[in-house]
């Protein structure tokens, strides 16, 4: 599918409570999920809405989760994860965003690892990790490239753009469809 | 019969980074949860917890003897392991001590204490 056709799919599926969209913007799909895993995500949209210290959820969702002994491959822990990394940042635990957050999940989503990304493009997987760790740059050349081997664009945003979309109402609004369903 | 026994291994990774006093961005704490949960299941926490200098938490990274104590908030994460696996525990430590640019991690084994030095080759997360 084109890639306007796939974006515009997607929009709508946002749309519908059908997807749940990350501080990245990863979507998740929503729709194969099992009644057990819908009551679990309402219970922890609940907790959620209380705005709970950033740690002491981490701790009660992964408590559950654990319980559950779904794989950590399932929708429900990125968004879990997704949840949490909200929280931090509002709560001023967490830095923002910012590439690296959004590189880490594209090569995730695409490639399923980085280590089968730097095999297949020829990054250097040692310098892949310190530049996730913050400890070293990629040049904008090497970005772009990169980035657009990854099936996306480098944009600028404002700042205030990205705290909306990192905000934990934002979430509690995007789970709101898939809870009540 | 097999002795069922774990070390309780409690360990502290600390909110901001040691170079530039910078919360960690989103991402690190998310490859610090995927590797503690595909080394070790059944993690509990984290809990942040507050830590004063040198003194409150003996065995954790100081800044140095000359310079004064540094506030510091931490996680707090709570894993019992079989003996042999707490080897593979201080060596993801020291890989996330890397990506948390940290230059020690706090590691309580059994109730006691260590510092683990890091260094570059210990690798990243």
């Amino acid at each position: 599918m084109a890639t306007f056709e796939r974006l515009a799919s997607e929009r709508k599926s946002i749309v519908k409570g059908l997807v749940y969209e990350t501080i990245t913007g990863r979507t998740l799909d929503l729709r194969d999920l099992s009644g057990r895993e819908r009551t679990f995500l309402a219970a922890v949209r609940e907790k959620y809405r209380e705005k709970p210290e950033w740690s002491r959820f981490s701790a009660w969702w992964t408590d559950r989760f654990n319980d559950s002994e779904w794989e950590d491959d399932s929708p429900v822990f990125r968004i879990c994860q997704d949840l949490e990394a909200r929280l931090g940042i509002a709560q001023g635990k967490v830095a923002a965003p910012d590439y690296r957050d959004y590189l880490a999940d594209l090569i995730e989503e695409r490639y399923g690892s980085r280590y089968r990304f730097c095999k297949e493009t020829g990054v250097d997987p040692g310098h892949l990790s310190r530049v996730l760790a913050s400890r070293s740059e990629l040049s904008l050349r090497t970005l772009q490239s990169l980035v657009q081997n990854l099936g996306a664009a480098l944009i600028i945003q404002r700042q205030d753009t990205v705290a909306q979309t990192s905000s934990p109402d934002r979430a509690i609004e995007r789970l709101a469809t898939v809870a009540s369903s | 019969m097999r002795d069922e026994r774990r070390p309780v291994c409690t360990f502290l990774v600390p909110l901001v980074r040691d170079s530039d006093r910078q919360p960690h961005p989103p991402v690190l704490w998310r490859l610090l949860q995927d590797a503690l949960l595909d080394a070790f299941a059944g993690l509990s926490g984290p809990e942040t917890v507050m830590y004063v200098g040198r003194e409150a938490v003996e065995g954790a990274w100081f800044p140095g003897i000359d310079e004064a104590p540094v506030e510091d908030q931490s996680r707090k994460y709570t894993v019992a392991i079989p003996e042999e696996q707490v080897d593979e525990l201080r060596a993801l430590l020291r890989r996330a001590g890397n990506s948390f640019d940290q230059r020690a991690m706090y590691l309580e084994v059994a109730g006691y204490a260590e510092c683990l030095e890091v260094q570059s080759e210990d690798g990243y997360l």
